[in-house]
């Protein structure tokens, strides 16, 4: 197990695609960063030096847990794409443990993109003189540890929903698509006690939710969201065991 | 070249993914619709029964042109991914003709989808009870507005697909661009750029007010240069690239 897991993280760290997000994911943070910071004061956005800017500015570490959805489903879909999966299989035929050193191996990655992330977000606030010490409570550190925590969560969802669909542009698009617009729109559609439940509510609720009515108390945030992303994995895992391969 | 566009409209009809990509886009707007029907009576919302409500119905059609966009770019981006490159150009040589031939389908094609989710979505709306059952000018100023709206995004699927190739990438940068990087500019002191960026000036051409909109002859232009500008190096670069 361990082999395969060395062999995976290989081939992430000696191919372009993954260093190419992980610098996506760090664009995206510094924007996410420079946003608050450029909008201080004007339009309603607080000030610098104020709570609502400190949580903004460190808010922007907040998505980059997509970009790691998106290394998890590559990663999976990728195989199938190039036609390697043929190969794999028969060095590793027992699939679900390949499925799991992949896992195992975004895991470690959305670890690492999480710290530059941060780093990327508090060099941003530290220059904007956005994060002042007396401001910094318990609180917001849990905020932030829940952001982070997010990122290895959402690479695992990846990956099961790399192995659940498969055909990549599909698998690209689509839970992208549900984090960032469809739950949304389902949710408008659903009884309002469904909204703490989905998982744009349980990733807030494990970040914390500062901003977010009714939202599960944290520990259970993360729990749900774990439970959500094994559920997935679980379930693409038995897809990927028992699909037919060329 | 109708015979090569002929061609396109019949894999078009023929292909389950342009059905399923189709209801999709159906069932986005119509869950788009609902969220707005749901909506009434909550703070800012329009009116039952008055213009502004109809207009926002209507304009719940726009997410439905992501799809439409979609089929444009997979219709180019299918032919590297299933290598069905090779016997096309085998059949046709003259490789620009078969992509102008998927611009045009395209182009054919967009107008028809958006007319059929306009009337979709109107429906809905006077059954629901939201829109008065009147054909006025400004519904039929509507629709005319978002005809050449949807032809020309079905343009820029297609022009997305020749520049790009690469099937996953090509799908995914139509939505980062129209939903992400065009909403976050303005926020960087960049509005100035917005009415001539492809999102600014499809707003525009829908009739949409904002600061410093083009006019729709102009907006349109500008459309049809951008598609124009991704279409051309594309159809370049694919007419020499070495087909395997």
């Amino acid at each position: 197990m361990s082999t395969l897991m060395h062999t995976e993280l290989l081939a992430l760290r000696t191919t372009r695609l993954p260093w190419v997000l992980l610098a996506g994911a760090s664009v995206l943070t510094a924007a996410l960063a420079i946003n608050p910071v450029l909008a201080a004061g004007t339009g309603g956005a607080p000030s610098i030096g104020t709570a609502g800017a400190l949580l903004a500015v460190l808010g922007a570490t907040g998505r980059g847990n997509l970009v790691i959805l998106l290394l998890g489903v590559l990663i999976v879909t990728g195989e199938f794409r190039h036609g390697t999966v043929t190969a794999t299989f028969l060095l590793t035929p027992h699939r679900v443990r390949v499925l799991s050193a992949k896992a195992a191996a975004v895991v470690v990655v959305g670890a690492i993109a999480a710290a530059a992330d941060l780093a990327v977000a508090v060099a941003v606030g530290v220059a904007a003189g956005a994060l002042p010490a007396p401001l910094l409570n318990g609180d917001v550190v849990l905020h932030v540890a829940g952001l982070l925590l997010a990122y290895p969560l959402y690479g695992l969802i990846g990956v099961a929903a790399g192995a659940l669909i498969v055909f990549q542009p599909v698998a690209v698009l689509l839970p992208l698509a549900w984090v960032l617009y469809l739950e949304d729109f389902m949710v408008r559609l659903a009884p309002y006690a469904v909204t703490p439940w989905t998982l744009n509510g349980v990733t807030a609720a494990l970040a914390n939710a500062p901003d977010l009515a009714d939202a599960l108390p944290m520990a259970a945030g993360g729990a749900v969201l774990l439970t959500y992303a094994l559920l997935l994995f679980t379930l693409g895992a038995v897809r990927l065991a028992y699909r037919d391969i060329t | 070249m109708t015979t090569l566009i002929r061609t396109e409209l019949l894999r078009l009809r023929t292909t389950r993914s342009t059905w399923v990509v189709l209801a999709v886009g159906l069932a986005l707007t119509l869950a788009w619709a609902a969220a707005i029907l749901s909506n009434i009576g909550g703070i800012g919302a329009a009116a039952r029964g008055s213009v502004q409500m109809r207009a926002d119905l209507l304009g719940a059609t726009g997410i439905g042109l992501f799809p439409m966009m979609l089929l444009g770019t997979v219709a180019v981006t299918g032919e590297f991914h299933h290598r069905t490159a090779t016997s096309t150009f085998l059949v046709t040589p003259r490789r620009w003709r078969v992509l102008a031939a998927k611009a045009v389908a395209g182009a054919l094609v967009g107008p028809l989808v958006i007319i059929l989710l306009l009337a979709v979505v109107w429906t809905f709306g006077v059954v629901a009870g939201a829109i008065q059952l009147t054909v006025d000018a400004g519904l039929l100023a509507m629709t005319a507005r978002s005809i050449p709206v949807a032809a020309c995004w079905a343009l820029l699927g297609v022009a997305v697909g020749v520049a790009i190739r690469n099937q996953t990438v090509a799908v995914l940068v139509p939505p980062v661009w129209f939903l992400l990087i065009e909403t976050l500019l303005p926020a960087y002191g960049l509005s100035a750029l917005v009415p001539w960026l492809p999102g600014g000036a499809t707003t525009a051409l829908l009739g949409g007010r904002f600061a410093g909109a083009l006019p729709a002859w102009a907006a349109l232009l500008v459309l049809l240069a951008y598609a124009l500008a991704l279409f051309v190096p594309g159809a370049r670069a694919i007419a020499r690239r070495d087909i395997t």
